[in-house]
């Protein structure tokens, strides 16, 4: 017991440290925020640890650690709705992004393009960043949304379009973001 | 990457969204992984998967080895055998998912009351719409599982209440916690929970821990509960199809629809649990 403890242990904290960068930089496109992106990623570990056990010896652990990121993420919306989200217009898009004749705001297209992510609702968002910058397929998608293929294309081709549509960000996405 | 034509085409038309997304996640600072702080979280996390009624003053009194609780799923089959994962009934009926299975882990009298422990089982919804079904039954018998807001989340969990009944004072729960299958207890794991044999709670409560309930490796044949003056009880494995005795028996017992057994073990008059040990000691 306590060999295959140990042994469960080292995997689990090599699994940690490997896929930390990874899941900050997820977390930081699905909340916007340093310290929140901290605190999902410290939340989602710490429920992999207490199923470490089986999900360690599973097929695709990362599958796993994917669905409840994205649960726990889902769930603090439900909780938490005004302390993730900027005041909204009725487009569902935050008020405050660069102004495009702005050089400085035009230098922050990143930050314009958090600030418009966090604007979107959460499941528009989720499968924005699982989409294209987890790159995943539909059906995995839709495996950590815990939904059908058909709302992950939707939601994802909802986010994208009110992306493309954000002052200052839509000019730095025709020119494919090479400003 | 995308596994078909649709995906392929959407994924190029939007790959400049897709690098304007990669250029924003090089803006979180990455630091160092803060492994120590995540293991004493999920540590918490483990010990709070069985949330104790305040209510009954319970107390988790000691864990060793594994703090995962249960798991696999027994059918109501007379001889409570575990039933492999692939053989779990289809049908929310079958699955004890609308009605739970009860058994009974421990009987005895105090200043001439009898007090019993039952444990619930209710098996895991499927699905958002069993879910919701299960959580309305839940309310009929009046049970609550502890910790989740909706439905959803009772998905893909089995739920537990430990329930104390006191004659005269009712029943109460005092003890409930989510079941996920590959959960399991196994070799010397053990997980107990100790409170007063009353339904009051309250300070005097707290310094009058008589029970101790916990569940064990239905391998284990022996549980040692020391009290805080040093003295001991053991539960032995009860002989197969033993029933429940008006008189107080310290006995590990099989209970339907839960991988782990169960035992429960009472303090003589005047003696407690508030520091106490249990442990299987064969």
């Amino acid at each position: 017991m306590g060999d295959r403890k140990q042994a469960r242990d080292t995997e689990f904290q090599g699994f940690v440290v490997g896929r930390w960068p990874r899941l900050m930089r997820t977390a930081f496109l699905l909340t916007g925020e340093q310290h929140a992106a901290e605190d999902l990623v410290q939340t989602t570990l710490e429920q992999v640890y207490v199923a470490w056990r089986r999900v360690g010896s599973a097929d695709d652990p990362e599958a796993y650690v994917r669905r409840v990121m994205i649960n726990a993420h889902a769930r603090r919306h439900r909780r938490k709705l005004k302390e993730f989200l900027a005041p909204k217009d009725d487009s569902g898009l935050n008020r405050e992004v660069p102004d495009s004749s702005d050089p400085i705001g035009r230098a922050d297209d990143r930050g314009a393009l958090v600030k418009a992510l966090a604007g979107l609702p959460p499941r528009q968002r989720q499968a924005v960043v699982l989409r294209y910058w987890e790159d995943l397929s539909e059906s995995q998608a839709a495996e950590a949304m815990g939904c059908s293929v058909g709302s992950v294309k939707s939601n994802a081709a909802k986010g994208i379009a009110k992306l493309r549509v954000v002052p200052g960000l839509a000019d730095t996405v025709t020119d494919g973001g090479r400003n | 990457m995308g596994t078909n034509r649709e995906t392929h085409h959407d994924m190029a038309s939007d790959a400049d969204i897709a690098f304007l997304l990669a250029r924003a996640a090089d803006e979180v600072e990455i630091g160092t992984a803060p492994y120590q702080a995540v293991v004493r979280g999920g540590r918490r996390r483990k010990a709070r998967r069985w949330a104790v009624a305040a209510a009954a003053a319970l107390v988790v009194a000691g864990t060793t080895g594994t703090l995962a609780l249960a798991g696999g799923w027994r059918g109501d089959d007379g001889g409570r055998r575990a039933v492999p994962a692939v053989s779990v009934p289809s049908t929310p009926e079958q699955r004890h998912v609308y009605d739970p299975q009860e058994t009974s882990i421990g009987r005895g009298t105090v200043h001439g009351k009898e007090w019993s422990v039952k444990v619930v089982v209710w098996g895991a919804p499927k699905n958002e719409r069993e879910a919701q079904y299960q959580r309305s039954r839940m309310s009929e018998y009046a049970l609550t599982p502890t910790g989740t807001e909706v439905a959803s989340d009772l998905v893909g969990k089995g739920w537990v209440f430990v329930r104390l009944s006191l004659e005269d004072q009712g029943s109460t729960t005092v003890v409930d916690g989510a079941v996920e299958k590959g959960d399991s207890l196994a070799g010397r794991d053990i997980e107990s929970f100790s409170g007063p044999l009353n339904l009051g709670g309250g300070a005097s409560a707290r310094t009058s821990q008589r029970l101790v309930i916990g569940k064990v490796a239905p391998t284990a044949k022996e549980v040692t509960c020391t009290w805080d003056d040093g003295t001991t009880i053991t539960a032995g494995k009860a002989s197969p199809g033993t029933g429940i005795g008006l008189e107080t028996e310290d006995l590990i017992r099989p209970v339907d629809g839960s991988q782990p057994d169960w035992f429960t073990c009472v303090a003589p008059e005047g003696k407690h649990y508030s520091s106490g040990t249990a442990k299987v000691t064969k």
